[in-house]
């Protein structure tokens, strides 16, 4: 069963007539890695507070068609009611601060310590967190004191802790280095094996093409498309971001120099085997 | 489960403690002569209502009760009855204009003088330490009654305070971004 | 030793101060909270802070209950020895409530008061706004700091002519203002994103764990005040 669905969905912010998001059609399956892809304004951010519960209560807006999570619909509880099952994790980690710890570890044991469960288990989410993200070296440090990079990790350790079924990371990675956003991704991927559902929401084609099982493109608050990286290869390249070798594929390809037979690089490890693939037949 | 206030009115209270507790000290910087320590408190109420700004002052209080000085915590009835009075206000719309506002301050300063005369008079004979003690002391020494010449001083310092508190907040709430302002129901009753 | 003990120890103290009219006993017990306040680290100044409220305070007993003007206006005073002792007294009462308050201050750090309010009994919600401003004021200053250091590189003068000076007020609190009520929204935000007030219990980590003797102190010095408040009705 999927462990959320939209289905016909479309959202009006309170006070506006024309839609911030229409036309939405997926689901997504528990374990499972969803990237959604868009430019700036493309409804990104939006969609990710709706499928975080937000709406409409801490983002007033009306709500048509479908958008449940297991059998319940989204808009129906209080944004606390869905904090065990789904967190997000903004772009700007100090949003995510509570301004209620005096230390890294505290502020990630708040969480936790509000569902009242005992402190060994606590200890042990606090401690597993920190250890995924690696921020254990930034556990007795004053969470005001953290730099943007050191913010983010902190920021989804918080989130890590609460244990949620999904996982929705809005461009959370921005401040950190490639090399060390590519191995968190790889270690929330073995979170996912055990049953967690992953949603990047970026702008950056290469990063959700090697790390998401499937892509959904939104282009002005429409979903666009949806499907593997290979398939929306072509009109994906339009619309984000991806770097130059991916780029020039794309122009390849729509110049008419490809070889038909030869599908296009959707990662920079493929690039060159493609390119050799085209060259030589 | 639905708590007496929602998270977000929860940390505006908080911030509104904080402006309290800050921007009296700002004054003191720039050497004014007025205490403007309840600008947190008209904030919260044209922003969330009376009862959240009753809830701010008299917190505020409290904690300056503790943190500076035990007559703060003896005035704790005074700033709570500038929040509800203040947020009542708000919401019959007394912050939608420049005459409506001044209208509005006098009325909260109206009733700090109800509750803060007998506080100053019976609590502390009069006297509270600030430079409003020498009124009282003249008003006494012309004939008045302790009670008369507390409540004409009470009402004299405050007036000048609670205007200037009222306008800066009002001000301030305005000048807030619209995508700021919308996020609080009250901020529609301000104009 | 656990932060509300001495909290605890404040309620009876200031109603024994109410209590007891002998005003060399009270000087006494002044004297020695001013001693133990003094020895403590910054000792200095709490102190200055204790005298920045007491002394104006004195002054402005002095002048109402002593009558001074109406020597001054020429009236003949009767009482002035009484009344001035009444007010003697007051001042003594407010000054050992505050001394006793600084010196509980400064046997406990905000981060142990926090944590020791979360851990309590109080409903979540209560505790958050009893320590949140706390944290948020230190922010604030530090803040007012930055903004006033940038308005004066704009020429903002602090020692400018008066009506100049409403107008960096306004200046100094407007960015203030904005930037704070701008963040409450994701303040709110991230508190129910970790299921803050979702239960009526929360666990609190590394809360201070008071000692069996000050379980029972605290019940101790509850009942005392209950007994001097009885007895400050019954006079």
């Amino acid at each position: 069963m999927a462990l959320m669905r939209f289905s016909g969905a479309s959202l009006t912010r309170r006070g506006v007539t024309q839609p911030a998001l229409s036309g939405l059609d997926f689901s997504l399956a528990p374990g499972e890695v969803l990237a959604v892809l868009g430019g700036s304004g493309s409804g990104k951010s939006t969609l990710a507070c709706w499928m975080a519960g937000w709406v409409p209560h801490a983002l007033p807006a009306q709500c048509d068609g479908t958008a449940v999570l297991g059998a319940e619909s989204l808009a129906g509880a209080q944004p606390v009611a869905w904090a065990q099952r789904v967190q997000l994790v903004q772009a700007n980690p100090y949003a995510a601060l509570t301004g209620c710890a005096f230390s890294v570890a505290a502020e990630v044991a708040f969480g936790p310590e509000n569902l009242g469960l005992a402190e060994a288990e606590i200890r042990r989410r606090v401690a597993a967190a920190l250890a995924l993200c690696e921020a254990d070296a930034l556990a007795a440090r004053h969470p005001a004191s953290l730099s943007g990079g050191e913010a983010q990790r902190v920021a989804i350790a918080a989130a890590l802790a609460m244990q949620p079924q999904l996982l929705l990371l809005d461009e959370a990675f921005s401040r950190l280095t490639p090399a060390a956003a590519t191995s968190l991704l790889g270690r929330l991927h073995d979170l996912c094996r055990d049953g967690m559902a992953l949603v990047l929401f970026d702008k950056q084609f290469d990063l959700a093409a090697r790390h998401a099982g499937r892509i959904l493109l939104l282009d002005g608050g429409r979903q666009v498309a949806l499907g593997g990286a290979v398939e929306l290869f072509d009109v994906a390249l339009t619309q984000v971001r991806a770097c130059d070798a991916l780029r020039a594929a794309h122009r390849a390809r729509q110049a008419g120099a490809w070889h038909a037979e030869v599908s296009p690089p959707v990662t920079t490890a493929t690039v060159a085997a493609r390119f050799g693939e085209v060259l030589h037949g | 489960m639905n708590p007496l206030f929602s998270t977000r009115t929860l940390t505006l209270m908080s911030a509104g403690i904080a402006f309290n507790m800050v921007l009296g000290q700002l004054a003191s910087m720039l050497k004014l002569p007025i205490f403007i320590d309840a600008i947190g408190t008209f904030v919260v109420a044209l922003l969330a209502g009376p009862l959240a700004a009753l809830v701010t002052g008299l917190v505020t209080n409290l904690i300056w009760g503790v943190l500076t000085s035990p007559v703060a915590a003896a005035f704790a009835p005074v700033a709570a009855v500038i929040g509800l009075v203040a947020g009542l206000c708000a919401r019959a719309g007394g912050f939608r204009s420049l005459p409506r506002v001044l209208l509005s301050s006098l009325l909260v300063t109206l009733a700090v003088v109800v509750v803060a005369t007998p506080i100053r008079a019976y609590l502390f004979g009069g006297a509270t330490g600030s430079g409003a003690d020498f009124v009282v002391a003249y008003m006494n020494a012309l004939g008045s009654k302790l009670l008369e010449s507390v409540a004409f001083t009470v009402f004299g310092v405050n007036l000048v305070d609670k205007v200037v508190s009222a306008l800066i907040a009002w001000l301030l709430v305005r000048g807030l971004p619209e995508r700021v302002r919308a996020q609080f129901p009250g901020a529609a009753q301000v104009r | 030793m656990h932060p509300f003990t001495g909290l605890a120890l404040l309620l009876p103290l200031g109603l024994l101060a109410m209590r007891i009219d002998l005003p060399s006993l009270l000087a006494v017990a002044l004297a020695l909270l001013l001693v133990a306040l003094g020895m403590r680290p910054l000792g200095g100044a709490r102190l200055r802070q204790w005298a920045l409220v007491l002394l104006p305070l004195a002054l402005g007993l002095t002048l109402v209950h002593g009558r001074y003007l109406d020597s001054w206006l020429g009236q003949v005073v009767d009482n002035r020895q009484a009344a001035l002792l009444a007010a003697l007294r007051l001042w003594l009462r407010v000054a050992i409530v505050l001394a006793a308050a600084l010196l509980w201050l400064s046997s406990i750090t905000t981060a142990s008061l926090t944590r020791a309010l979360f851990a309590s009994r109080l409903p979540p919600g209560v505790a958050y706004l009893l320590a949140s401003p706390l944290l948020l004021s230190e922010q604030l200053k530090a803040r007012l700091a930055a903004v006033s250091e940038a308005q004066a590189a704009r020429g903002v003068d602090v020692a400018a002519p008066f009506f100049r000076r409403w107008r960096s007020l306004l200046a100094l609190a407007a960015p203030l203002v904005v930037w704070t009520l701008s963040d409450v929204g994701e303040r709110a935000a991230a508190l129910d994103a970790r299921a803050f007030r979702s239960r009526l219990r929360r666990t609190t980590l590394d809360a201070p764990q008071p000692a069996i003797w000050e379980r029972w102190l605290w019940y101790g010095c509850a009942l005392l005040a209950l007994v001097l408040a009885g007895s400050l009705l019954w006079r």
